[in-house]
């Protein structure tokens, strides 16, 4: 039966993702006006939605503009007990005022079709860490 | 995260187009016709030919929406809107969409995630503001509405 009323979204939490960075790698002030830094992943381990495994690799790219808002470019890669692996990537916002202090963005996910992981893939994620926490909040959009 | 409605986004759609990159990819590419948007202190339209979607597109029909375009506040302000999201729908469901037949918008999973690059002034908040949509394809055209999470 048609309804012509799309669904209205909601979060549901999906899984923890505990990152382990390594030292930051500074490129410096870019003449696009605002400063390149980069955090690689060291580790880590996920846990949640039926599923838990380890984060065997990935990345931060962080561009800190001049209005104090920094952009977050991530990738992760997680592997499941099983040693199937999906790749996460996304983007969002890190900021130190406002309403809101701490990271915020949105995930996407790869993953081998035929794979227990495959299903990663076929929604949408936001993703949020607080000041202090090593752990990012991962939320699947429904 | 709690979502609070921010912004409905109607566009009217060009011919879709297909380009076979190789076996098993192809880049879907629709352009905006033309469109309006409004919400909380913010209405105006999209700026005519500024862009449109070009998704990945499955052999399912399944994909990725990957869509980039302008829009023009009523008050003179343009603003860059880039957004990626997942569609994902029984076979039958995504032959209909795809023949921009009637669909229930329930039958399929269609979400987004959109960014904004705004100018300085009444609407930077969109600088730094996480978003998730939900489209709806009609015969006619797309209806996005996005929420912010707050």
């Amino acid at each position: 039966m048609a309804t012509n009323q799309a669904p209205i979204p909601d979060l549901a939490h999906a899984f923890d993702l505990e990152i382990a960075r390594g030292v930051p790698v500074e490129v410096g002030c870019l003449a696009s006006g605002g400063v390149r830094t980069y955090l690689p992943v060291k580790g880590g381990r996920f846990v949640g939605e039926g599923m838990a495994g380890t984060l065997v690799s990935g990345g931060e790219t962080l561009f800190r503009r001049a209005n104090g808002v920094t952009v977050v470019e991530a990738v992760y890669y997680i592997q499941n007990q099983d040693g199937w692996v999906a790749r996460a990537f996304g983007n969002g916002y890190q900021t130190s005022d406002g309403d809101f202090i701490g990271t915020r963005m949105t995930l996407l996910f790869e993953a081998d079709e035929s794979g227990p992981l495959a299903h990663l893939a076929t929604s949408a994620f936001v993703a949020e860490q607080l000041p202090g926490s090593d752990t990012i909040a991962i939320s699947r959009i429904i | 995260m709690k979502l609070e409605l921010a912004l409905e986004i109607r566009v009217s759609l060009g011919p879709r187009m297909h380009i076979e990159v190789s076996e098993g990819y192809t880049r879907g590419a629709v352009l905006i016709e033309q469109g309006t948007f409004s919400g909380p202190g913010l209405s105006g339209t999209i700026i005519e030919g500024s862009g449109g979607d070009f998704p990945i597109v499955r052999a399912d029909g399944n994909g990725r929406f990957e869509s980039q375009y302008l829009l023009k506040t009523d008050d003179g302000a343009v603003i860059l809107k880039r957004s990626t999201g997942v569609r994902h729908a029984p076979a039958e469901v995504v032959r209909k969409l795809l023949a921009r037949e009637e669909v229930d918008p329930q039958s399929y999973y269609m979400r987004m995630t959109p960014r904004f690059e705004a100018p300085q002034g009444p609407y930077e908040w969109l600088n730094r503001t996480i978003f998730v949509g939900v489209g709806q394809r009609n015969p006619s055209g797309s209806l996005f509405r996005y929420w912010k999470i707050v």
